[in-house]
């Protein structure tokens, strides 16, 4: 049970990371500065409530302002230029807070211990939550209802006229600014709205992790922020879930009985992953007919609620389950496969019904070739009717 | 400012950091040959450059052979694995979905890294190096023998490149396609073809640069790809975009910049300077050394 507790905050933080990117793509620039915005956001909340005794809630408001301050200051400058070059300039951003965390060190007295980040060392002390007697329950109850706030919030903005005036400097910022678009006033507003999401999860980073150091927060952490809504989709933010759960529940937590050839195929289903759908698991499903979307929101929601309604029944289905697997030497890891698998066979299934439709006329054309090149007709070729 | 450090150690400083800066080069040419023609960033570049010398290596562990054979393999090897990275994350991904392809190759990248972790179990490899005992001194003032076949090394690979881009079919075709996709395809140029043959030509000058990285630095390791490719990156964007000449002046301005900040400061700071570079170019000429004004990407 802890192990699933420990997941939801995983997801959680990872998602609102991921958001965070999905804002600034949707302008169509590749920003790699989210690693640093959740730096600050992780440093500045840890600060507030280790050093100064803060409730957390208002701490996370803070770091996620913080980040959405340096943002802004940074975004005039960087948005200058874009492409390539803003990716560049975001690494060497996001690497700049980086050393800057490497070389901070600043420490009080507090309840007789010193407490504060130590340069090189990290931040150690950042205990609110075992401090204030949260439970594992409570911190991913916590979390994920942030996530969903923040999940909620970057759909109101998709749909708002906000939204619209995004994708539009995204897709053709010419254009956009033909129409009397302020090109530099709307990327520097999503730029600050990414910081502000990447600090908020930067702070929930550092409170579910209790010690952070500034290599957590290296050019690795800014390529999976990235990588979450281009794997899932830019069509709305499930996509950004989705590939959370894929990416950090299935190939990072769920292959991990591979060892270490976990990491191998990690890579290489990420390749196979955008050559199948280069415009990310969202527009898989929108490719779906209305029966198979039904199937997955049918069994997706189903599953959840019955799980629920079950724990909420004091039937413990989680660990009933686990309990199942556990005689069978089988862990969440294999499950996981299970899941994955029954999901793509589910996907696929379609992929298959075509192929097989289509696999007559195949072997037809492959007769006909395989008869030229034998140099006369050894099988007999379909008459055409007119 | 300078401290305690000298003329003549300064001049030396500027030497070796400029003979070294001609891996950059070399990797940011690479870098500015695929951005040129497809207009894509591959960030498995650096990846394919110490996958070569890794393939090199093993080849050079099972028979004993010259050094520059060892070059040559590294060379032929990134090659190869170049063409793979072009099938496996240009090839058959839409060209609309430049996203897909940028992720695509970051999963090479990692799957590159992780192989060759695999396979040495992590442990840093000696690589061969040339002349390695050769010192041409002159006073105080010397030159590292490897470093100046690492630069004449690249000198020619550059002279190369330059006569393929320019003497040959092949090389027309790579400059038409690069200028104009549609209108080559029009006069019978098959772009795959092309795309695939600059994938394959970027390969060859990865694996020398990686051959090299290694013989300068003595050792290879997996750590070494992310580096060279933020470096590789720096270097393409002070140069100007799908810039050869660019990369070529931006590499060896980095290689300086690089090894006087290293002997002005400590090695913890280096990274810090270069990034204040790139800042400052950023600032004052934002489309680098010899980009053009780029109005649109």
């Amino acid at each position: 049970m802890q192990f699933w507790y420990g997941l939801a905050q995983l997801i959680g933080v990872h998602t609102i990371l991921g958001l965070s990117a999905y804002v600034v793509l949707q302008t169509g620039q590749v920003t790699m500065a989210q690693a640093g915005f959740l730096a600050i956001g992780a440093y500045v909340s840890g600060m507030l409530t280790a050093m100064s005794g803060w409730h957390i809630v208002p701490a996370l408001l803070v770091g996620g302002v913080t980040a959405a301050v340096i943002a802004t200051i940074v975004g005039f400058p960087a948005l200058r230029v874009k492409g390539l070059m803003f990716v560049v300039a975001t690494i060497a951003f996001g690497e700049a807070v980086r050393l800057f965390w490497f070389n901070f060190t600043f420490q009080v007295k507090r309840g007789g211990e010193l407490v504060g980040p130590i340069g090189g060392e990290g931040f150690k002390q950042i205990r609110f939550f075992p401090a204030n007697g949260w439970t594992d329950l409570d911190r991913a109850i916590f979390i994920v209802a942030i996530m969903l706030i923040v999940m909620a919030g970057v759909w109101w903005l998709d749909h708002s006229r906000a939204g619209a005036v995004l994708r539009a400097v995204g897709e053709d910022d010419l254009a956009a600014q033909s129409v009397g678009v302020n090109l530099t006033a709307v990327k520097v507003s999503a730029f600050a709205i990414s910081g502000f999401i990447a600090g908020v999860g930067g702070a929930l980073y550092s409170h579910y992790t209790t010690h952070i150091e500034h290599l957590n927060f290296g050019v690795v952490l800014a390529t999976f922020a990235i990588a979450y809504p281009i794997v899932g989709g830019l069509h709305n933010v499930f996509g950004t879930l989705a590939a959370v759960i894929f990416i950090q529940g299935f190939l990072v937590e769920g292959l991990r009985f591979l060892g270490d050839w976990r990491n191998l195929l990690f890579g290489f289903l990420i390749v196979v992953a955008m050559n199948v759908s280069p415009r990310g698991f969202v527009s898989v499903y929108r490719d779906l007919s209305p029966y198979w979307r039904w199937r997955v929101h049918g069994g997706a929601i189903f599953t959840v609620i019955l799980v629920l309604a079950g724990e909420a029944a004091g039937l413990e289905i989680v660990d009933f389950v686990d309990g199942l697997l556990g005689p069978t030497g089988l862990q969440y890891n294999h499950f996981a496969w299970l899941v994955f698998a029954v999901v793509m066979a589910a996907w696929s299934w379609r992929g298959l019904a075509v192929l097989i439709r289509m696999l007559p006329a195949g072997l037809e054309r492959l007769s006909a070739v395989l008869g030229e090149a034998l140099g006369r007709s050894a099988v007999r070729r379909p008459r055409r009717t007119a | 400012m300078f401290g305690d450090l000298s003329f003549l150690d300064l001049l030396q400083a500027v030497t070796d950091g400029l003979l070294f800066g001609a891996t950059y080069a070399i990797i940011g040419t690479g870098f500015a040959l695929i951005f040129g023609v497809m207009h894509k960033i591959n960030l498995a570049y650096a990846a394919t450059a110490i996958a070569g010398a890794y393939v090199s290596l093993a080849f050079a562990s099972l028979i004993p052979m010259p050094a520059i054979v060892v070059f040559l393999i590294a060379a032929v090897a990134s090659g190869v694995v170049g063409y793979l990275i072009y099938l496996t994350c240009f090839r058959f991904i839409p060209t609309a979905s430049p996203l897909a392809t940028l992720m695509a190759t970051v999963g090479m990248l990692i799957l590159i890294d992780e192989v060759i972790v695999h396979e040495t179990d992590g442990m840093p490899q000696p690589y061969p190096a040339l002349f390695d005992n050769v010192m041409i001194d002159i006073g105080d003032f010397g030159l590292r023998g490897d470093l100046l076949f690492i630069f004449g090394l690249s000198v020619v690979a550059t002279v190369a490149l330059v006569a393929f881009l320019y003497r040959t079919r092949l090389g027309v075709a790579t400059r038409a396609v690069a200028q104009q996709p549609v209108a080559a395809q029009l006069c019978g140029i098959s772009v795959q073809r092309t795309n695939g043959t600059t994938f394959v030509m970027s390969g060859l000058l990865g694996g020398l640069a990686g051959a090299m990285t290694g013989a300068a630095v003595g050792t290879l390791s997996p750590l070494l790809t992310l580096p060279i490719t933020v470096k590789g990156l720096i270097v393409t964007v002070i140069g100007g975009l799908g810039s050869i000449p660019g990369a070529i002046i931006a590499g060896l301005l980095v290689g300086m910049f690089e090894n006087v900040a290293l002997a002005l400061r400590d090695v913890q700071e280096r990274d810090l300077y270069v990034m204040l570079l790139l800042f400052l170019f950023l600032a004052v000429r934002p489309m680098g050394i010899f980009g053009k004004s780029a109005s649109r990407d």
